[in-house]
């Protein structure tokens, strides 16, 4: 079930409001309400992926017990535990691109398994091994089975993050005062939930109309319909998962559970890593905690070199954690390249530069990079790239003549609609900023 | 929290992040020194495990974000 759909909206959110505040009534546990909820709205999609969900929750779960059942051999079954999450995300998620991948280099011909492809599957690992190394970590004690289901499955955060810990949700779900309805949240909730839905039906909606349309033409790319159509999807990528994050923290709020800050305004970054510390927030923390952190500590000698490489590295799993495709490989490493070049700037050649030529250039850098995000095959990300840097065109008059640049211009709505999307990422405060008033 | 102690951490801060002890205060965190990044961070929790004998695991790397955790951790025993 999608936040922005009718039957969410109109049946499922009501619903599930009025079953967890006034379930005690019913004289039915919360938990159990919300995780029965959680898993109705995970299986609305297809139930057939419910049974996966399920198992890697009793999997984590059984590994939970094991490293704290006092067994010497705690590290053995963490790292075992983590394995089998990797494991589980590779078979479903990258086994047909390994498969095309050998067939490619080695020239075979190895059918496809063409499995499944579990919604959420990338999230909840992650968010499983986060609980497993936080058990591990920081003894992590009493936790019970359906506590731990709900941190798993609870709805507004399973499908697209933010990825949370066990140690913000369980005291929020704990607290009883949390069970009894709150206004002022419920209000802000609402007003959160639905700046969301404007972000993702109306922001995101109509650009991404115009964008679809443009990749299907690419060939009628001119230098600058190609400028429109990269900008047009970085609002539409920001609209659209800030707008879903957005409607799943107005969703938990109205639940009065405060789920973590998943964006920051990152298209004000004036920074590659100030970027990534305002953009996907709760993705940034798992990869500096679990991967990059402990693969600078298992050097021997710390250096710049060495945490460049390591940085690069990690971009380059999180790339590839967007998804099983060459082009989101190529956005990792353009960011982790990205990154390398940040860290250099700021330990050896800082010189005074403006803050706005600071955020121009990372915008830049960022609209760029969202072309290999977006574009799946290689050839047309190299042809966007050559149309947007023909400067040649630019000169011999090839700008209004191109069918979408007069589709763009001609077309009023989408015209107002790309036009307050820059005053709403560069002017505006976020949601964030707005629960923070209450 | 121990003075002598209080002041060595936060001279173990000042070395790591290449700012002025000067300008380190309790209510100090990472986002407020350019210089304060993630390479410098992990130099210094190495450093301030080192000097107290203390493990900080990964988690807790992520979380020891201002001067005021850092200090409250590695006051606790």
């Amino acid at each position: 079930m999608l936040f922005y759909t009718l039957p969410y909206l109109l049946f499922f959110l009501p619903i599930t409001l009025v079953l967890f505040f006034y379930g005690k009534f019913l004289k039915i546990d919360r938990k159990i309400i919300l995780i029965l909820l959680s898993a109705f709205f995970y299986s609305w999609w297809n139930i057939y992926y419910l049974p996966l969900i399920i198992f890697s929750i009793l999997m984590n779960y059984y590994f939970y017990k094991k490293i704290t059942s006092g067994n010497p051999n705690r590290k053995k079954n963490l790292i075992f535990g983590i394995t089998l999450n990797i494991l589980l995300l590779i078979i479903f998620k990258y086994t047909d691109f390994i498969i095309q991948n050998i067939n490619l280099l080695l020239s075979t011909n190895i059918s496809y398994l063409n499995l499944p492809f579990p919604l959420a599957i990338s999230f909840f690992t992650f968010q499983s091994i986060t609980f497993l190394v936080n058990v591990y970590d920081e003894d992590l004690l009493d936790v019970k089975a359906k506590d731990f289901f709900l941190f798993i499955i609870f709805f507004p955060q399973l499908i697209a993050g933010p990825i949370v810990r066990y140690r913000h949700m369980m005291p929020q779900f704990n607290n009883e005062s949390n069970w009894m309805f709150n206004k002022r949240n419920f209000i802000i909730g609402l007003i959160i939930l639905f700046i969301g839905l404007v972000k993702k039906v109306y922001f995101a909606g109509t650009l991404s109309e115009f964008v679809d349309m443009g990749h299907q033409n690419l060939g009628e790319l001119s230098f600058l319909s190609s400028w429109i159509l990269s900008l047009s999807f970085t609002f539409e990528f920001y609209f659209d998962f800030s707008g879903y994050v957005d409607m799943a923290t107005g969703s938990a709020l109205m639940l009065n559970i405060v789920l973590p800050q998943n964006f920051n305004s990152p298209l004000k970054a004036t920074s590659v890593i100030d970027f990534w510390q305002r953009w996907h927030m709760t993705l940034t923390y798992f990869l500096t905690t679990f991967i990059y952190y402990p693969l600078l500590k298992s050097l021997k000698q710390i250096n710049f070199l060495s945490t460049m490489l390591i940085t690069f590295c990690v971009f380059l799993i999180a790339g590839i954690w967007h998804g099983p495709s060459w082009n989101f490989i190529l956005f990792g490493a353009f960011h982790g390249l990205g990154l390398i070049i940040n860290h250099v700037y700021k330990r050896y050649l800082i010189f005074n530069i403006s803050k706005f030529i600071l955020w121009f250039l990372t915008f830049n850098f960022i609209n760029i990079s969202f072309i290999f995000f977006r574009t799946k095959e290689i050839e047309n990300i190299i042809l966007i790239l050559k149309k947007m840097f023909d400067i040649k065109s630019f000169f011999y008059g090839d700008l209004l003549i191109d069918k979408l640049s007069m589709k763009f211009f001609n077309d009023i709505n989408l015209f107002i609609c790309f036009l307050l999307s820059i005053i709403v990422c560069m002017a505006f405060k976020n949601s964030y900023e707005l629960i923070n008033k209450r | 929290m121990n003075n002598q102690k209080k002041i060595k951490i936060i001279e173990i801060i000042s070395k790591n992040i290449k700012v002025s002890s000067k300008l380190i205060n309790e209510s100090s965190c990472m986002t407020d020194f350019a210089k304060w990044d993630s390479l410098a961070h992990v130099n210094l929790m190495l450093e301030l495990e080192k000097q107290f004998k203390k493990k900080v695991s990964t988690s807790k790397m992520s979380d020891l974000n201002s001067v005021n955790k850092i200090l409250q951790f590695f006051q606790s025993k």
